[in-house]
């Protein structure tokens, strides 16, 4: 039988999370802004490249609702949730202190859970003038990766290697 | 399907429903029911909208929201906890189509195994979302703003440190020549060996000031869009060794190695010939000054017969850091060190541009920096007969 797992999709809203996904799993993208009302999943099946080599994954993508806020809301969202992408928006001010604040909620509810990050949004900052992040790798490990759903940049590594973390410590 | 509707009792409020109201409100089509047994595998469905889902099948993989949520559902079910709501659940491409749902999961009673409730919030959903997307695009609006502002206060921060730079940098050669030449004039105050240096100083001074002069002149013209290019056929290799000729001529050039790498072919091209020579007086002034002693620079023409026309200075000076690398082209950032308007730069892009080409200049710290100018293939033009 095929693995399945839950992963949310966390960040604030209009950083990208609803095409991040769309990109991921349609290849396609949107210009439009459609706010996302609370929670939408799809489900993915793919292969993740694991060190014990390739294994079938379906993935459960919780594409959550960006305003949403409080301690209750993302606990019962969040609940069982295998790992996270936390997504920010280089356009935007201070987004690694943005991802920081989603990343910390993850850290409480989910211990353990592997997190990666997406610094999406990169097709319009230059990379001299994008944030490195570390501090976000410091507190939580995993990856980071400056992105784009716009142009797909970096978007399948960054899903397929939180499916292998996954994967190989066997949540 | 009355029998399990007579049987919901605590969660449903069902105890004193009259018989067939669950039918009825389940009839509306806005409501679904399902039953779980203790294994979690569909005992029975109830709702227009709920025909695909096969009783015994497992709940888990036929609802994969419910993936995650085993033992809350199991704790429910032994009445360890008392329900589980997730308000606004859409699965877009799945069976509940474009629905919006909120689910909420309840225990049947007597350890029996769990009851799903399922409401179509579709129009709720659909108010909600305007509301959150009103109130989204504002507050982004609101951010856009601010940070305009801020870049508006920036720039004019900019500005102002920059004229008082200004004054002190167009007094201070004026000094040296007004006084070198008072000195001068005095028969007495100087020996006739020191002459030529003083006269020397007075030449700097004056180049200095025509340079920043230039600067402001042409960065004037081009904000205003007063700046008219005087076309005409140029071959680019001869702007480019005029260019370098100049260059030789600066100081600090002479502790440098100058390279030049041409084409065999040269290419012509429409352009204005003093303002292209510009541009390149700026990158090739900017590389000495931000090269120590001994370092190389090398001026290259891509060699290409047809397309963009490329041309490159490479040094392999101190590089530019990442956060000064952005604002480079801005007007009034004056470079970190080794003086200058701070103007140069601005105005050679605006110069590129106004050819319809670009300037970009990629910098590492501690290797080098590469300008690149490119202009357009429709520029190039044949050599006059
Ligand atoms: N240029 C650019 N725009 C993006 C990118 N990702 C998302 N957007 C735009 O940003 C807005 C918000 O995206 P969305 O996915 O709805 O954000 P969400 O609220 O996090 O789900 C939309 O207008 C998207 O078209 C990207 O990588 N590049
Ligand atoms: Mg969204």
């Amino acid at each position: 039988m095929i693995a399945a797992r839950k992963i949310c999709v966390l960040g604030d809203f209009a950083v990208g999370k609803t095409s991040l996904i769309r990109r991921y799993v349609q290849g396609s993208f949107a210009e439009d802004y459609q706010a996302t009302i609370g929670v939408a999943i799809t489900r993915h099946r793919t292969e993740i490249a694991t060190s014990q080599g390739p294994q079938a994954l379906d993935q459960i993508l919780w594409d959550i609702e960006g305003s949403l806020h409080g301690r209750d809301l993302a606990l019962r969202y969040l609940e069982g949730a295998a790992g996270a992408l936390i997504v920010g928006d280089l356009t935007r001010a201070d987004p690694v202190a943005a991802m920081a604040a989603h990343a910390a909620i993850v850290a409480q509810e989910l211990p353990g859970r592997p997190m990666v990050f997406a610094l999406n949004k990169a097709d319009l900052v230059e990379p001299a003038a994008r944030p490195d992040g570390q501090t976000l790798l410091a507190s939580h490990g995993g990856l980071l990766r400056c992105c784009s759903a716009k142009t797909g940049e970096a978007v399948p590594e960054l899903f397929a290697a939180l499916g292998a973390r996954i994967l190989e410590i066997g949540i | 399907m009355a029998e399990p509707a007579s049987r919901c009792s605590g969660p449903v409020g069902a105890r004193d429903l009259p018989a067939g109201a669950l039918d009825r409100l389940i009839a509306t089509g806005r409501f679904g029911l399902i039953q779980l047994d203790r294994d979690l595998c569909v005992q029975a469905r109830h709702g227009a909208w709920l025909g695909w889902l096969a009783p015994g099948a497992q709940a888990i993989q036929a609802l994969p929201m419910l993936l995650g949520y085993e033992p809350a559902l199991r704790a429910i079910a032994a009445g360890q906890r008392p329900s589980l709501l997730l308000p606004r659940l859409a699965w877009p491409g799945g069976p509940l189509g474009e629905r919006v749902i909120a689910l909420e999961v309840l225990p049947a009673g007597d350890g029996a195994g769990l009851l799903l409730w399922l409401q179509d919030a579709s129009e709720l959903a659909a108010l909600e979302q305007q509301v959150v997307q009103q109130r989204n695009e504002l507050s982004l609006a609101e951010a856009a703003l601010v940070a305009a502002r801020a870049a508006a206060e920036a720039a004019h921060a900019a500005k102002s440190a920059f004229l008082a730079n200004l004054s002190h940098d167009l007094k201070s050669p004026l000094q040296v020549i007004l006084g070198n030449a008072a000195l001068l004039a005095d028969e007495g105050a100087l020996a006739a060996a020191e002459r030529p240096q003083f006269l020397q100083d007075i030449a700097a001074s004056g180049q200095f000031l025509l340079a920043m002069i230039s600067d402001l002149l042409e960065v004037a013209a081009l904000e205003s869009g007063r700046l008219e290019l005087s076309e005409e056929p140029v071959d680019l290799a001869l702007v480019l060794e005029r260019s370098l000729a100049l260059a030789r001529g600066l100081p600090g050039a002479a502790e440098r190695q100058l390279a030049c790498r041409l084409p065999s072919v040269r290419p012509w091209l429409l352009a204005d010939p003093i303002r292209l020579q510009r541009i390149l007086a700026n990158l090739l002034s900017n590389a000495i000054k931000f090269t120590t002693p001994g370092g190389l620079i090398d001026v290259a023409q891509q060699a290409e017969a047809a397309g963009p026309l490329v041309v490159t200075v490479s040094d392999d000076g101190c590089g530019i850091d990442p956060a000064r690398q952005v604002r480079l082209f801005e007007p009034f950032q004056t470079p970190a060190a080794g003086g200058g308007s701070g103007l140069g730069l601005h105005a050679a892009r605006g110069l590129a541009e106004l050819h319809q080409g670009s300037l970009t200049i990629r910098s590492e710290p501690g290797v080098g920096t590469v300008a690149c100018l490119t202009l357009p293939a429709e520029r190039r033009t044949e050599p006059p007969p």
